[in-house]
């Protein structure tokens, strides 16, 4: 709270405190929602000034973490918006696809980096509605305002994108299950 | 039996609850911030310098301009007092105009200098005594605008105690008067002046000297400064 006063009062050194504090996590958050790391930068250094124009404006019933990514958000989606590059709703047909088999039968141990990996292989417009919908807590009415979208797009892309990441993390389950008993033949065979 | 063997069939509420978990606090290594993103002290102190800045020169101006109007009151000796030629005394003793012996010529770095009516209103409270204003050095003007001019005097006179030095006819000057008829007093600091000057008619037959009138007439030749005049007026 004395940082949160400090930035209210537009003090440098409460600023950096803050900026040390939570860049890291407000980083990966922008990571996520574009796709790149250089826009993802860009995304950061936006959120943060925008955060310490209209920290005045931040109620403390609400988590201060949450207000900021919810600001780092709207800046990601301001931000591809702006470009235009990247078409978000691409088809998630066009991804690689994974075994079958191994659909909705995911290892519950995986890990962040397993995740964060098959996060990073959806398509942006996919990638956007399952983060603000699943981590960052928004509403399908909220994701179709933000996004121009239909309430039913954002429901359907949420669906497929969980449906999607559960095969990747399926995929790299059995690979990763496969791996040790591989090394293990291999031990006994050697000796 | 290893856990991990056994596959579950994920319900989507375990499923978000899962990533939202690892996800949610997850942090990754920040770049440096911008310079330009944090409210710097440079700013600050840059608004102040600016202030300062524009403060310090309005002192300045004002200053200049009041240096360049009006004498300091302060910079005046007590001694050097105004007399106005109608006006009496404390005492009731009007200004005694036998003491007017002769005009008295002042050199041109040497004329009196006009105050502001402000000042010369400050200063007519510190009304001398007769002693005083025989000593003092003061000439007074009438207010009908009447033809201000001096003619040097050559007899050393005692100034408030001190013995003052004849003057040299050879700087003293003759004023154009048109050009000093505003002011109704005048304040001549003490040591400026190189003899006792009395307030002054152009009237003044008593000194048996000779005299100069100023020329008031518009159609007076306008005399140039300095002017050496010569004894007796230059006149044969």
């Amino acid at each position: 709270m004395v940082l949160i006063e400090g930035c209210k009062a537009q003090k440098p050194a409460a600023q950096r405190l803050m900026y040390a504090r939570f860049s890291g996590q407000l980083f990966a958050t922008a990571i996520r929602h574009t796709n790149s790391r250089e826009d993802a930068e860009d995304v950061l250094q936006d959120s943060f000034v925008k955060i310490f124009k209209h920290i005045k404006s931040y109620r403390e019933d609400f988590s201060f973490e949450g207000w900021m990514r919810r600001i780092v958000v709207n800046t990601a989606i301001t931000h591809y918006r702006k470009n235009q590059k990247h078409s978000r709703h691409q088809e998630i047909e066009s991804v690689p696809a994974t075994p079958q088999d191994m659909e909705n039968k995911v290892d519950p141990e995986f890990t962040a980096d397993e995740l964060e990996f098959a996060i990073a292989q959806l398509p942006l417009g996919y990638r956007t509605v399952f983060c603000m919908y699943v981590i960052e807590g928004f509403k399908h009415q909220e994701i179709a305002e933000q996004l121009g979208v239909d309430v039913n797009t954002s429901k359907s892309q949420l669906s497929r994108a969980r449906k999607y990441l559960q095969r990747v993390l399926a995929t790299l389950s059995a690979r990763a299950q496969s791996i040790p008993s591989t090394t293990s033949g291999d031990a006994g065979s050697a000796r | 039996m290893k856990e991990n063997d056994t596959h579950t069939e994920w319900t989507d509420a375990d499923f978000d609850a899962r990533c939202k978990s690892l996800l949610e606090n997850r942090s990754v290594v920040a770049p440096k911030p911008r310079a330009d993103m944090f409210a710097t002290d440079a700013r600050k102190w840059s608004r102040w310098m600016a202030a300062a800045l524009l403060l310090s020169a309005g002192v300045g101006i004002t200053v200049t301009y009041n240096a360049g109007n009006r004498v300091d009151p302060q910079a005046i000796p007590q001694k050097a007092i105004e007399v106005s030629t109608d006006m009496p005394v404390e005492n009731g003793i009007s200004l005694p105009r036998e003491n007017a012996a002769s005009n008295v010529a002042l050199p041109v770095e040497d004329q009196p200098v006009w105050a502001e009516p402000a000042a010369a209103a400050a200063q007519t409270e510190d009304v001398a005594s007769p002693r005083e204003m025989a000593e003092s050095t003061v000439v007074q003007p009438g207010e009908s605008g009447e033809a201000h001019s001096a003619v040097g005097r050559e007899e050393p006179t005692e100034v408030a105690g001190e013995q003052v030095p004849p003057v040299d006819n050879h700087g003293l000057t003759e004023v154009e008067t048109e050009e000093v008829t505003e002011p109704a007093t005048e304040v001549v600091e003490e040591h400026s002046l190189p003899d006792t000057s009395l307030p002054t008619e152009v009237n003044s037959a008593e000194s048996g000297e000779k005299e100069v009138k100023s020329e008031s007439d518009a159609d007076a030749p306008i005399l140039k400064l300095p002017l050496t005049v010569k004894p007796g007026g230059g006149h044969r």
